[in-house]
């Protein structure tokens, strides 16, 4: 059978997202989906048209117990009360973000002013963060030989209240994402890296709106508004 | 993408920082849309209670593999749900989704998807599947939405394996000309 004909990948994507193709068949298919970047449009092309077939399916809600396992097994315990570790350790969030907000802005003063400048700035990896507009509002370079990072605003205006954005690298192994630093709105920024930090295998890097200071807890508080893939340049 | 899929799309994209406030919305909003997937697919509730739990903790780890040009938010979830249990059916060798007392969950009657938007992805589909033979259209909705094998739809619509395959085979073809057709600007 010759897979390369697009008449063909086109029936057998279709049978495979419709579930008519099974057993050794199925195998093979999944076995050529792994190499065939074409045959992976395909499968996406029908996966996306047939999908409203599923508005044909009357919803039904899960009995509770489903959830209660999926929440112990993501690690959350008891997420009735939706309490996060320092509410339940009884301290207030409220009366801890003020002091959070400080540390980490006198912090990110004293990285930003003890910084020697530097007098290259190679990037070995480069991002940039648009809005749903396509409109790019960041431009981000990383430097690993002097472990720096630069921040460029583009087209992005403060928020005009005290929220803020940061700046999260997500790690490969899918453990807690890494905060960046806060975004500017005004001036490129550069500021030092910590030498841990996996680029390589980064899933991407994302921005969420935190308050004043920065998220308090060191994992994202607000709402998360932009996505950004990494791409390494000249081969790192 | 309209309000409730960037709501979702949202939501994802604060699942792959961790946020499992994020991700218990994420369930809340769309869990009996995939169970009823699910139970529709199995036609048996214990499989179906596993399945939505991999469903999810599938969708925790990958989130970050969602991408909102190729699609929405509700059709990549969806599709993970479905292959989850497309894989448990193709590994059962006995009918047990036949044994248990299931209700039919799949709507085969078309006058109540007339209001659909005829313009939308859904509307389009809707009026591809129209046009197909009512043998056929049978096989597509029961394939997709019940999960049936070529063999069980041979014995359900009481017609021989081949021509069930050509007509599963042929109307792939004929909703993509369709639906070619259809949304051409």
């Amino acid at each position: 059978m010759n897979y390369q004909h697009p008449e063909l990948q086109a029936s057998l994507a279709g049978e495979y997202v419709m579930g008519t193709l099974h057993g050794r068949a199925r195998q093979r298919f999944e076995h050529l989906l792994e190499e065939d970047a074409r045959l992976r449009e395909q499968v996406r092309y029908w996966q996306q048209r047939l999908h409203p077939l599923t508005d044909r399916i009357a919803p039904i809600v899960p009995p509770i117990s489903i959830w209660q396992q999926i929440a112990v097994r993501v690690g959350m315990g008891d997420e009735r009360e939706h309490r996060s570790w320092i509410q339940r350790l009884g301290l207030n969030i409220p009366t801890l973000w003020p002091a959070a907000g400080v540390c980490l802005l006198v912090i990110a003063i004293a990285v930003v002013m003890l910084l020697p400048r530097p007098v290259a700035f190679d990037v070995d990896y480069s991002a940039s963060i648009h809005n749903e507009q396509q409109q790019r509002l960041w431009d981000i370079a990383v430097d690993i030989q002097h472990q720096q990072l630069r921040l460029s605003p583009v087209a992005i205006t403060s928020r005009g209240d005290t929220s803020v954005y940061e700046l999260w690298l997500l790690p490969g192994d899918g453990t807690a994402p890494q905060s960046l630093g806060l975004l500017p709105t005004n001036d490129t920024v550069v500021i030092a890296l910590s030498a841990s930090i996996a680029w390589a295998t980064a899933n991407g890097l994302a921005v969420s709106i935190e308050p004043a200071g920065g998220s308090p807890t060191g994992l994202p508080t607000g709402p998360v508004v932009y996505q950004a893939a990494i791409t390494a340049v000249n081969g790192s | 993408m309209d309000v409730n899929n960037r709501q979702l799309a949202e939501w994802l994209m604060a699942c792959t920082l961790s946020d499992k406030r994020a991700f218990a919305r994420l369930y809340t909003a769309t869990s009996p849309k995939l169970y009823g997937i699910l139970v529709a697919l199995l036609k048996n509730r214990t499989d179906a209670d596993e399945a939505l739990q991999e469903t999810y903790l599938n969708i925790w780890k990958n989130a970050a593999s969602y991408n909102p040009e190729r699609g929405e938010p509700m059709a990549w979830m969806s599709n993970i749900a479905r292959f989850r249990a497309l894989d448990l059916l193709r590994k059962q060798t006995t009918r047990r989704r036949y044994e248990d007392d299931y209700q039919q969950t799949v709507s085969h009657d078309d006058r109540q998807l007339l209001a659909i938007d005829e313009h939308s992805d859904g509307g389009v589909l809707e009026n591809c599947i129209q046009r197909l033979q009512e043998q056929a259209r049978r096989c597509v909705i029961m394939a997709y939405c019940e999960g049936y094998t070529h063999e069980e739809l041979s014995h359900k619509l009481d017609a021989p394996i081949g021509t069930v395959k050509s007509w599963v085979r042929r109307s792939l073809k004929r909703l993509r000309e369709c639906i070619h057709e259809l949304s051409a600007p």
